[in-house]
């Protein structure tokens, strides 16, 4: 479905890893330049979407929006009334309501993209080689494959695990140091670039659901499938943290929350 | 409040769960096409996490599934076709690092050997008490038949392919690039030659010890397998990803990725003749040579049989844009006039024709 980002994609890393010396450790860093150029590209849609998540918290602190609420929950106006009051408001505001989720859902398929190419490029059994071949359009291509996915200590093409503690622990054991960093990265992305809670009690509930479920799931997808994937994982959280402090959006106090006091 | 929660929690698995089986229908996605082997009267298809028996005599009927026992393979997928190591035990290795035993009565299914941390494409060739594993961690292991290893060689990639044994050597092709002469008895190397480009098949070795090898690079070399010698190189037109397969009169035929077939004269080194099977496809397997014919299966599902001559006898096409089929890998011949074709894409697993090419029955996990 996605093979008109994919494969352009897939020749992208592979020429940055060619362009590299395709050698050991290569494909590694064609992945880790290729997130960051993309994450780099994505900017300007992420500052939009930003811009439009602030304005959206303006919105949420407008009196007159307020008011409006308030109306539509004390069932003083219909439905239909709040959303045609709504739009006037956001006329005057000058806020767009599609701002912060057009860039997202343009972002999506970019993001998608890149994990299958990643994937793709990796071919680790022989229906995924065959479905790679004809996909690479550079002219040495045969000299290319397979690709070195050796990385550091990693094999990119396997789930991830070290075993450096063998020698000291009386049994084999692989501690998965990649699947690990997934996973605090995810939590300290999705807890420092989420704006801080306007005070709906719904909104506040997912976003404490995400920031537990997300990094557990993808710590758990980064445990499962190759490194390749969670080396791209890791570095397009690292690089969405610096875009977001560069910007001066990191919510630190998601992190440090205090206690609210109890109403009475 | 818990409504929204558990909603939150479902659209974010089922968004995982359409991102990572890459927006097709269903999560699961075959990354292989079925291994067989024939035994009599009798074949083994390995496919995803089981081991199929089926009965070749009574239309393919399934006679078992292994694993039988309590052993948990879920998540495993089986590609190569599994070996016979003796009347009652087949050796088959699983994309999840493991070689298994599989009891071949009763199904009965356990660890053999657990030490390559990769997984396990070529499939194992036993010789004089010796299983040579390759792993496609590089490593090729000579295992005793009680999974105890008494040598590894290591190469620099992935190997793919079945050693070929002959007078105490063993030959091997890694995906680096090079093919290894290596000592059957110690392990030690003998040769090593450079092909230029990766390789994932087996050697074909004629009477006269030389070698034959297809490459990435569209390239099939004959090489001397005393001294590793090249002794002519001829140019395909795409990718040999199937073993060569030597025929009557020093004639080599080759398969490629365009779906071409070629005829080799091995001594005069040059194409005797080229034959496009199909356009918009590949050939992934080696031609399967019964009597006076070729038989070749391409990727969009068709077989096609060829006399020695390049002139097409037989053919059928099963796949179509409505029923989409690959024939992948090499056919297999079950006793004289049953040609069994491993398919991928579809519910069947395996076709069955004769050697008119006529569809005598398929095999269908479910049925």
């Amino acid at each position: 479905m996605l093979d008109f980002i994919i494969t352009p994609f897939v020749n992208v890393l592979l020429y940055i890893y060619q362009f590299l010396g395709a050698g050991i450790n290569d494909f590694g860093w064609a992945i880790l330049i290729f997130t960051i150029a993309i994450r780099l590209a994505l900017f300007p849609l992420t500052r939009s979407q930003l811009e439009s998540t602030k304005n959206m918290q303006k919105l949420n602190e407008h009196p007159d929006y307020i008011k409006l609420q308030k109306k539509r929950k004390d069932g003083k106006i219909t439905q239909e009334k709040f959303a045609e009051e709504q739009m006037a408001l956001y006329k005057e505001l000058g806020i767009n309501p599609l701002g912060s989720c057009l860039p997202t859902l343009l972002q999506f398929p970019i993001i998608i993209g890149m994990y299958w190419a990643v994937t793709k490029a990796l071919a680790t059994s022989p229906l995924q080689l065959i479905n790679l071949i004809p996909d690479i359009n550079l002219s040495n291509a045969s000299s290319l494959l397979p690709l070195n996915s050796q990385f550091l200590w990693m094999d990119l093409s396997q789930p991830e695990r070290w075993y450096g503690l063998s020698n000291i622990l009386p049994w084999e054991f692989g501690i998965p140091i990649l699947a690990i960093l997934v996973f605090v990265t995810t939590y300290f992305q999705t807890k420092l670039t989420t704006p801080p809670s306007t005070g709906d009690d719904q909104a506040a509930a997912m976003t404490k659901m995400m920031s537990i479920y997300m990094p557990l799931l993808m710590g758990w997808i980064s445990y499962t499938y190759s490194a390749g994937l969670a080396v791209y994982f890791v570095a397009s959280n690292i690089v969405s943290l610096i875009q977001y402090a560069l910007m001066g959006r990191l919510n630190l106090s998601n992190l440090v929350r205090k206690k609210e006091p109890a109403v009475k | 409040m818990k409504k929204p929660k558990y909603l939150l929690f479902a659209l974010l698995l089922i968004f995982v769960g359409i991102t990572f089986s890459g927006c097709r229908g269903t999560g699961a996605v075959a990354s292989s096409w079925p291994g067989i082997t024939v035994n009599g009267e009798t074949a083994y298809i390995a496919f995803n996490a089981s081991i199929y028996t089926i009965d070749l005599t009574q239309q393919g009927n399934l006679k078992r599934t292994a694993p039988s026992n309590d052993k948990d393979l879920r998540g495993h997928t089986f590609f190569h076709p599994p070996v016979i190591l003796d009347e009652e035990t087949l050796l088959v290795g699983s994309y999840k690092n493991s070689l298994y035993k599989i009891d071949s009565s009763s199904g009965q299914t356990t660890e053999f050997f657990t030490h390559a941390r990769n997984r396990w494409i070529a499939t194992p060739l036993i010789s004089d008490e010796t299983i040579y594993a390759p792993n496609a961690n590089g490593t090729l292991y000579a295992l005793a038949l009680d999974g105890t290893v008494k040598w590894e060689f290591e190469t620099d990639a992935a190997i793919w392919a079945t050693p070929v044994k002959d007078n105490g050597s063993l030959y091997l092709v890694s995906q680096d690039h090079t093919m290894y002469a290596v000592n059957a008895r110690t392990g030690d190397q003998i040769w090593a030659i450079d092909l230029g480009a990766a390789s994932v098949n087996s050697p074909a070795l004629d009477e006269n010890g030389i070698l034959y090898i297809g490459t990435f690079g569209s390239k099939v070399f004959a090489i001397d397998s005393k001294t590793g010698e090249s002794i002519w190189e001829i140019e395909t037109q795409d990718y040999v990803w199937g073993s060569p397969v030597l025929g009557p009169d020093s004639t080599l035929f080759v398969t490629d990725l365009s779906a071409n077939l070629y005829a080799i004269d091995t001594q005069a080194a040059n194409i005797l003749w080229q034959k496009q099977v199909d356009t918009d496809t590949s050939i992934t397997g080696s031609p399967l040579l019964v009597g006076e014919a070729l038989f070749v299966i391409t990727r969009s599902g068709e077989i096609s049989s060829y006399s020695l001559e390049g002139e097409r006898l037989w053919n059928e096409e099963i796949g179509n844009e409505e029923n989409p089929v690959e024939f992948h890998g090499t056919p297999v011949l079950a006793g004289e006039d049953l040609i069994l074709v491993s398919a991928a894409g579809s519910d069947k697993l395996i076709y069955a024709f004769n050697t008119e090419l006529e569809t005598q029955w398929s095999f269908e996990p479910g049925n």
